[in-house]
């Protein structure tokens, strides 16, 4: 009797925490993607520093754009590294550069960085690139030069193996009351194993509405909203 | 006359050996308690709360923070590189998490995780870094470990 209460209990407890621990809803978005895209060892883009806002911002939400370059060899980013600006981060009201991963690694996969050092600029460009160095570790260069950081090194995402065959840049929003207006993702690029640019070839433009995206200019410029 | 002062003796010997128990048993306790000599601000508890809230677990089963720096805390868990070192508050909790507003691209789920941990910048009280997994960082390598306040400790 006591080993069926407690199993029940158990069970009780089990679906309980399953419940708890399953994967919620994943944010909306309107962005380019190319999963399944030429082996690349990096990626770039120059995006523009819409006006924004995150409805949400209080309780942890935002609203940014942002490139993502697929790692460890995955066709449709199941593995990154991403950087770009954000409206909130971690619910303090504002506008940053961050960037984030999520490596093979079952301890610590996911993790986010806000930019400490400088801010973005409303209504300018600011050149984003993510390249692979060695030795698991990525570069993440903001505004057109690496982010210097205290060790006179680079921002850089560590144990994230290489190569990467998806890449994506775009909106990304966690409530769809959030704004940002006219935002681009210009001269995307991606970089070959001997560090030549090629334009997005095989991008696909892709939005959850009420946001939009489409081409500005086939595979090397972008748009996309949320008003 | 002679018994009882054997049993006196008896009996001082043994309060001896009691209370040189409970004196090096003190001694100790208080070594591998750390004493926490200047509170933390109050901003401390309060993110805390939030983002312990905010990511799905507001009653964490274990919590635990060590005052250090931004750079030696990325380096106790996911290794990346950050942009600057200043003094922040390192937080880790234990519960039941779901990051249901992380940094996602197109398609992929939310992480979960019964860890997060995270630092605040102790000037500003902001979070600057972020993580959720299955891990415990080894916060007792990066300085005298507390309780978050008015939560358990355990770490």
């Amino acid at each position: 009797m006591g080993f069926l209460k407690r199993s029940m209990i158990g069970a009780i407890v089990g679906v309980v925490g399953l419940a708890v621990a399953s994967p919620a809803h994943a944010n909306d978005h309107a962005v380019v993607y190319w999963y399944n895209s030429t082996q690349n060892a990096g990626a770039s883009t120059d995006l523009w520093v819409a006006p924004g806002a995150a409805a949400d911002w209080s309780s942890g939400g935002h609203i940014n754009q942002t490139l993502w370059e697929g790692t460890n060899n995955t066709t449709n980013v199941t593995y990154w590294a991403e950087a770009g600006y954000t409206y909130a981060y971690h619910a303090i009201n504002g506008l940053w550069f961050y960037w984030a991963d999520n490596i093979p690694n079952a301890q610590y996969p996911y993790h986010d960085h806000r930019v400490a050092t400088f801010q973005p600029t409303q209504s300018s460009w600011a050149n984003i690139a993510i390249q692979y160095t060695c030795c698991n570790s990525w570069d993440i260069t903001i505004k057109g030069q690496l982010v210097q950081s205290y060790q006179g090194d680079y921002s850089e995402s560590n144990n994230n193996p290489p190569f990467s065959n998806s890449i994506q840049s775009g909106l990304e929003t966690t409530s769809s009351s959030s704004y940002l207006l006219d935002a681009y993702s210009a001269n995307l690029h991606y970089f070959d194993m001997s560090n030549n640019a090629h334009d997005w070839t095989g991008g696909i433009a892709y939005h959850d509405p009420p946001s939009t995206s489409s081409w500005v200019s086939q595979d090397t410029e972008m748009t996309d909203d949320l008003n | 006359m002679i018994e009882r002062k054997v049993a006196m003796r008896r009996l001082v010997a043994v309060i001896c050996v009691f209370g040189t128990i409970l004196i090096s048993g003190s001694i100790i306790a208080s070594a591998s308690r750390p004493e926490q000599t200047v509170a933390p601000p109050t901003f401390l508890a309060s993110v805390v709360q939030r983002e312990a809230a905010n990511m799905g677990d507001p009653l964490p089963s274990a919590t635990g923070f060590v005052e250090t720096t931004r750079q030696a805390a990325e380096d106790a868990s996911h290794g990346g590189k950050v942009d600057s070192n200043t003094a922040v508050y390192y937080v880790v909790l234990h519960g039941h998490f779901v990051d249901s507003k992380a940094f996602l691209p197109a398609g992929a789920n939310s992480p979960v995780g019964n860890e997060i941990d995270f630092t605040i910048d102790k000037a500003t009280g902001e979070i600057l870094d972020f993580g959720i997994g299955n891990g415990t960082p080894a916060l007792s390598r990066l300085g005298a470990v507390f309780p978050v306040p008015g939560m358990p400790g355990g770490l």
